[in-house]
C-alpha cells in the first residue's frame, strides 16, 4: 500500500485520462507517493501491554492507530491516562480543512493521522456485573462518529502475557466479533492480526469523521 | 464558650452550604425523563455505587435532547473525574443531586488547559466520552416526549 496526497494522484490520473493502470501512469504515481510501512513491532507490542494493562490495573487503557504523513509509517501510541474501570475517552484533534483526526498530541504541521482506536475491556468492578465479549453501542457510536475502526481488547481474564480476543466497533454502525487476538508470547509475526493493516482498509473506506449523525 | 463556638461552627457551615447552591445551575428534566432516570438509578442493574454517577446532556438537531447517565471513577485520575470536580452545573433525579456534564463541554473543552497555544493556533485536542455502563434517554426537548431508550449490555448482570 502506498500513500499518496490526493491532489498529486487527481492529477495524473488526469494527465492519462483516467487510466491509472497505465504503465508510465503508475511509475508517475509511484513517485509522487511513499510507501506504507506498518511498525508491526510496536504495535503488537502496545497492543499486548494495552491487554495487560488493562487485565492487571481494571482500567480501560487505550492507543491509538495513526499514519504518519511525512514518512508513511503505520505506527501506534498509548495513552495511559484517560480510562477507568467502565469509560474509555478517546482523545483526537480535528483539522476542518482536511475533514479529518490528527492524533491528541501532534503539533502544527499536523502529521498523525488518526486511523484507529483500541482500548482494553476489563473485567467490572460493579458487583453483580459480568463483562462479556462484545462492542457496546457507544463502541459503535464512537466508530460512526469518528469513521475510524473502534476495537476492544477483551481483559477481563487471565495472566499477564497472554492473548485475548479482539472486537471491533465498524464505521458504518455495525461490529465484528473475534476479529483477532493480541499476540501473546507468540512472536512469529506470520501468525499474527496485522490490527495496523485491518484499521487501516477500513479507514480507507470510510467517510470524513463527523459526516454521519 | 463551648456552647457559643458550636453555634458559631454550624452559622458557619451553615454560611458555606448556601453559598455553595448560589453557586451552581441546577437543572430538571421533564418529568418523564426523571422518572426513566430514576426507575434506572433504583434498579438492580444499575451501576452501584464503588463508581458516582454523573449526567451527559447533549442535543440531537433542535428539538431533541438525550441525557446519559453513567458512572466514573472519582479514584481515577482522569480528565472526566477533573472536569467532575470543577463543575457548577447538576441534575436532580428525584432527591439526588448528580453532577452534569454537556456535549459542548466534549465539542469545545479542553483536556490539558496548560497547553492552550495562541490565538489562531490553539493546541488543543478534545476527547470523546466511550461509557461502558449507562443509560442514554432521547426525549423532544419541548414536550418532554421519551423517543428511545439505550441501556448497556456489554455488562449485563450475572446469572
Amino acid at each position: 500500500m502506498r500513500l499518496i496526497d490526493p491532489e498529486a494522484f487527481d492529477r495524473i490520473r488526469n494527465e492519462y485520462n483516467g487510466n491509472t493502470s497505465d504503465m508510465s501512469a503508475t511509475i508517475s504515481l509511484e513517485k509522487e507517493s511513499i510507501l506504507i510501512k506498518e511498525d508491526t513491532g510496536a504495535i503488537q507490542a502496545d497492543l499486548q501491554e494495552i491487554k495487560d494493562s488493562s487485565v492487571r490495573y481494571g482500567r480501560e487503557y487505550q492507543m491509538y492507530l495513526f499514519i504518519n504523513l511525512g514518512t508513511g509509517l503505520l505506527s501506534s501510541e498509548k495513552d495511559n491516562f484517560q480510562g477507568d474501570n467502565s469509560n474509555s475517552y478517546p482523545g483526537y484533534k480535528y483539522d476542518p480543512l482536511d475533514a479529518v483526526n490528527y492524533l491528541y498530541n501532534d503539533r502544527r504541521p499536523y502529521s498523525k493521522l488518526l486511523i484507529g482506536q483500541i482500548h482494553g475491556h476489563p473485567a467490572t468492578t460493579e458487583s453483580g456485573r459480568e463483562t462479556i465479549s462484545e462492542m457496546s453501542s457507544k463502541d459503535r457510536d464512537v466508530a460512526m462518529k469518528f469513521q475510524i475502526a473502534i476495537y476492544g481488547v477483551d481483559a477481563m481474564y487471565g495472566d499477564i502475557g497472554d492473548p485475548d480476543y479482539i472486537n471491533r466497533a465498524n464505521p458504518n454502525g455495525s461490529d465484528t466479533r473475534k476479529v483477532g487476538m493480541t499476540k501473546g508470547r507468540n512472536n512469529n509475526r506470520d501468525k499474527i492480526f496485522t490490527i495496523g493493516r485491518d484499521a487501516l482498509k477500513i479507514w480507507g473506506q470510510s467517510n470524513s469523521p463527523f459526516s454521519i449523525r | 464558650m463551648r456552647i457559643t463556638l458550636l453555634a458559631l461552627l454550624l452559622m458557619a457551615f451553615g454560611l458555606k452550604g448556601k453559598a455553595q447552591n448560589n453557586k451552581r445551575i441546577l437543572f430538571v428534566l421533564p418529568d418523564s425523563v426523571e422518572m426513566i432516570a430514576s426507575k434506572y438509578i433504583q434498579h438492580k442493574d444499575n451501576p452501584s455505587l464503588t463508581h458516582d454517577l454523573y449526567c451527559l446532556l447533549g442535543s440531537k438537531g433542535e428539538d431533541t435532547c438525550t441525557i446519559t447517565i453513567t458512572s466514573y471513577d472519582t479514584a481515577a485520575r482522569t480528565i472526566i473525574a477533573r472536569w467532575l470536580s470543577c463543575t457548577n452545573r447538576s441534575v436532580m433525579i428525584d432527591k439526588t443531586e448528580y453532577p452534569l456534564l454537556t456535549d459542548l463541554d466534549f465539542k469545545f473543552g479542553l483536556p490539558d488547559d496548560q497547553d492552550v497555544g495562541q490565538m489562531g493556533k490553539r493546541n488543543g485536542y478534545k476527547i470523546c466520552p466511550l461509557p461502558h455502563i449507562y443509560c442514554t434517554i432521547v426525549f423532544g426537548a419541548v414536550n418532554g416526549k421519551v423517543l428511545s431508550i439505550t441501556s448497556t449490555r456489554d455488562a449485563a448482570p450475572a446469572e
